[in-house]
C-alpha cells in the first residue's frame, strides 16, 4: 500500500501549486487537489507508480482545465480570482492590473481549446516540464505532444489576439481532432 | 520535472500571460486542513478497499425523488463465470467493468400495482461521482468522497445541496454504496455464476448469466463476440412486495462531460444549501419514528419496516417539490433507515406494543452496533441511549 503521508506530503504541493496556477482560487485549487489524489489511488489499484509527482500534477492539470471549463460554461470567469496573492512587491499597480487581465483572459482561452492541448499547453509552459516527460507521463511520443503544444499556442494566440483587438496570425485555423 | 521554462518572445501577450502564470505568486501548497481531510479520504478508501463479503444493497423506492438520491445506494450487482457454451463471453464483460473509469446505464423500476415502470439514468465517473435523471423530473449529483449531493427541480429551478451523509452509507463509517458497486464491478472476474440460456436483445442472440448472492439474485445478459453488457434483471422483496429492476443501455467508458457532475446548479436556479449532521442509526430512528408519531397523532408503526403505513402519513404532509430542503432531508432520513433495516435485518430490535409516545422508561427500538457491549436503543419518548441486555423487550 503507498505511503500516502509521504507522497502527499512530499509531492502534493506541487500538484497543488498546479491548480492554483490556473484556477486563482484556493478553495478549487483545494478540490481539485484532493480530486487528484483520489483519482491517484484508482491509477495505484492498478499497478505501480514510478513518479507521483508527475502524475498527480497531470492529474491536477487535468481537473483544473476541466473547472476552468465550466466556469466558462457559466459565465464567472472574472469571478474568482484571488486578489491578495498580487499583492507584494514587484509590478506596479497598473502592470498588476494589466498583468491580471492577461492572466484571466489566458485561463478564458485554455477553457476554450480541447482538454488535451491545455493540459500539455499547462505542463510545458507553465510547469516547466519537457516534450519527453510530458510523452512520457501520458503514453504518447513527443512528436505527437509537439503537435498539442503547437495547435495549443496557435489557437491560444488567436482567442487572446481577438479579445485584445489585435490582428491574429494569418495561418489556417484547423480544428484539432 | 525540468525546472527550465521554455523561451518566450518578450513581446508576446500569450507568452507574457505564461510569464504571469507561471510566477503567480501565492501559497506554496494546500492548507493543513486540506491535507489532512485528502489523507483521510484515501485511507478511507484504503480501508474500504479490503475484500468484504457481499452485501445486500437494497432500494425501496417510496417517493420518486427518493428513488433519484438512492441511486448510489447500490443498484448494480455482478458477476459470472467462464462457461462452456462462450468461455469469453463474461471474461470480457468482467475486463471492460473492471478498468471502468465511467459507466452508464439506464433503470426501470416495476412496482406491484403501479402501471408504468420508472425509469432512471444513472452515471458513474472515477473518483465516487455519481448523477442520476428522470426523465422530466429531478436531476441528483453526489459526490461520495465529500458526501455532498445536489438534487435540482428541473421545474421549479430550484436546488438543493446536501452536505453530509449520502444515502446508502452503512454506519460506522464504513465503504459508501456507490464505491461498493463500483468496486463489485471491478471484482467480477473474481466473482460465480450459472449459465442461463440465451436470449435475443437488440438483435444480438445474448448470452445469460445468473449470478447469486446472499441478496436478491441477478441474471446479467451480455454480447458473446463484444463483452457489452446489454441487461440485467433482478427482483427484490420490499415490504412484502416484489419489485423488478431492470437495467440496460449500458456505457462502459463513456465521455462524460466533467460538468454533468458538478456541484453547483446551472444559471438560474435558486440554489438552497442543507447540512446534515453526522447521525447515529439509532437518532436517525428516532427522527423517523418522531414524524410518523407527529403524522399520525402520536401513535408509532406496528413495524419498523412498514414503508406503506409511513408513506400513508407522508401524505398528509405538503412540500415544495422534490427540492424543497424538508423533502430532501426527510429522503435521506428515510433512505438510511431503510438502508439500516435491510443491512441488519434480524440484529435489530422493535417493540412498539404498549409504547406510546413519551413513555420515557419504554424500550422502542435497539441494536447492538458492532464491537459494543451494550446495546443502543431509543425510548418512547424518542430519547436515545444505552440499555443492558436484561432490559430489552421480549421480541
Amino acid at each position: 500500500m503507498p505511503d500516502w503521508p509521504a507522497i502527499v506530503d512530499r509531492d502534493g504541493p506541487a500538484a497543488w501549486r498546479t491548480a492554483y496556477r490556473l484556477l486563482h482560487n484556493r478553495a478549487d485549487a483545494d478540490e481539485c487537489f484532493q480530486e487528484a489524489c483520489l483519482a491517484a489511488w484508482e491509477v495505484a489499484r492498478r499497478g505501480p507508480v514510478r513518479n507521483w509527482r508527475a502524475l498527480l500534477q497531470r492529474l491536477a492539470a487535468a481537473r483544473a482545465v476541466d473547472r476552468l471549463r465550466q466556469r466558462v460554461r457559466r459565465g464567472r470567469l472574472e469571478a474568482v480570482a484571488d486578489w491578495e496573492a498580487l499583492r507584494g512587491p514587484g509590478p506596479t499597480p497598473l502592470e498588476g492590473a494589466e498583468d491580471a487581465e492577461l492572466a484571466e483572459r489566458l485561463r478564458a482561452a485554455l477553457a476554450r481549446i480541447p482538454p488535451a492541448q491545455a493540459e500539455v499547453f499547462c505542463l510545458h509552459c507553465l510547469d516547466g516540464w519537457t516534450y519527453a516527460e510530458i510523452a512520457r507521463e501520458s503514453g504518447t511520443s513527443t512528436d505527437a505532444v509537439g503537435v498539442l503544444l503547437h495547435r495549443a499556442r496557435q489557437r491560444l494566440r488567436e482567442l487572446m489576439s481577438e479579445v485584445l483587438g489585435i490582428a491574429p496570425e494569418s495561418e489556417p485555423r484547423k480544428e484539432p481532432s | 520535472m525540468s525546472a527550465t521554462p521554455p523561451p518566450v518572445p518578450p513581446d508576446d501577450p500569450l507568452g507574457r500571460a505564461e510569464r504571469v502564470l507561471r510566477r503567480l505568486p501565492g501559497p506554496d501548497g494546500p492548507c493543513a486542513e486540506t491535507m489532512a481531510r485528502t489523507l483521510a479520504a484515501l485511507r478511507s478508501l484504503d480501508r474500504a478497499n479490503t475484500p468484504v463479503k457481499t452485501r445486500r444493497n437494497v432500494m425501496h423506492f417510496i417517493m420518486n425523488a427518493a428513488a433519484a438520491l438512492l441511486a448510489a445506494a447500490g443498484l448494480w450487482y455482478a458477476g459470472g463465470v467462464v462457461t462452456s457454451e462462450s468461455p469469453l463471453a463474461f471474461a470480457a464483460v468482467a475486463e471492460k467493468l473492471a478498468d471502468a473509469h465511467t459507466l452508464a446505464y439506464r433503470v426501470e423500476m416495476q412496482l406491484p400495482g403501479v402501471k408504468e415502470p420508472a425509469t432512471m439514468r444513472y452515471l458513474f465517473k472515477d473518483p465516487g461521482l455519481l448523477r442520476a435523471e428522470t426523465p422530466g423530473g429531478p436531476v441528483s449529483v453526489m459526490d461520495i468522497k465529500t458526501n455532498r449531493t445536489l438534487v435540482l427541480d428541473t421545474k421549479k429551478k430550484s436546488a438543493v445541496l446536501v452536505a453530509g451523509k449520502a444515502p446508502g452509507e452503512p454506519q460506522g463509517g464504513g465503504k459508501d454504496g456507490a464505491l461498493q458497486v463500483l468496486d463489485r464491478l471491478r471484482r467480477l472476474a473474481k466473482e460465480k455464476g450459472q449459465p442461463a440460456g440465451k436470449q435475443r436483445i437488440g438483435g444480438v442472440e445474448a448470452q445469460g448469466f445468473r449470478v447469486p448472492s446472499d441478496g436478491p439474485e441477478m441474471t446479467i445478459w451480455a454480447d458473446p463476440k463484444s463483452g457489452q453488457p446489454l441487461k440485467a434483471e433482478m427482483t427484490v422483496r420490499v415490504d412484502k412486495q416484489d419489485v423488478r429492476y431492470t437495467l440496460s443501455d449500458f456505457e462502459i467508458d463513456p465521455a462524460l462531460d466533467a460538468a454533468l457532475f458538478g456541484l453547483e446548479p446551472p444559471e438560474g436556479y435558486q440554489l438552497q444549501k442543507l447540512d446534515m449532521a453526522a447521525t447515529t442509526p439509532e437518532e436517525d430512528v428516532a427522527q423517523f419514528l418522531g414524524t410518523y408519531a407527529k403524522l399520525s397523532g402520536g401513535t408509532f408503526p406496528a413495524k419498523l419496516d412498514d414503508w406503506s403505513a409511513f408513506d400513508q402519513q407522508l401524505k398528509k404532509k405538503k412540500f415544495g417539490g422534490p427540492a424543497d430542503p424538508e423533502y430532501v432531508a426527510l429522503v435521506q432520513l428515510t433512505v438510511r433507515v431503510v438502508m439500516f433495516t435491510l443491512q441488519h435485518k434480524g440484529g435489530y430490535g422493535y417493540q412498539a406494543d404498549g409504547v406510546k409516545l413519551g413513555d420515557a422508561d419504554k424500550v422502542l427500538f435497539w441494536y447492538r452496533p458492532e464491537r459494543a457491549e451494550k446495546y443502543r436503543a431509543v425510548f418512547g419518548d424518542l430519547h436515545t441511549g444505552e440499555v443492558a441486555a436484561d432490559r430489552l423487550p421480549k421480541r
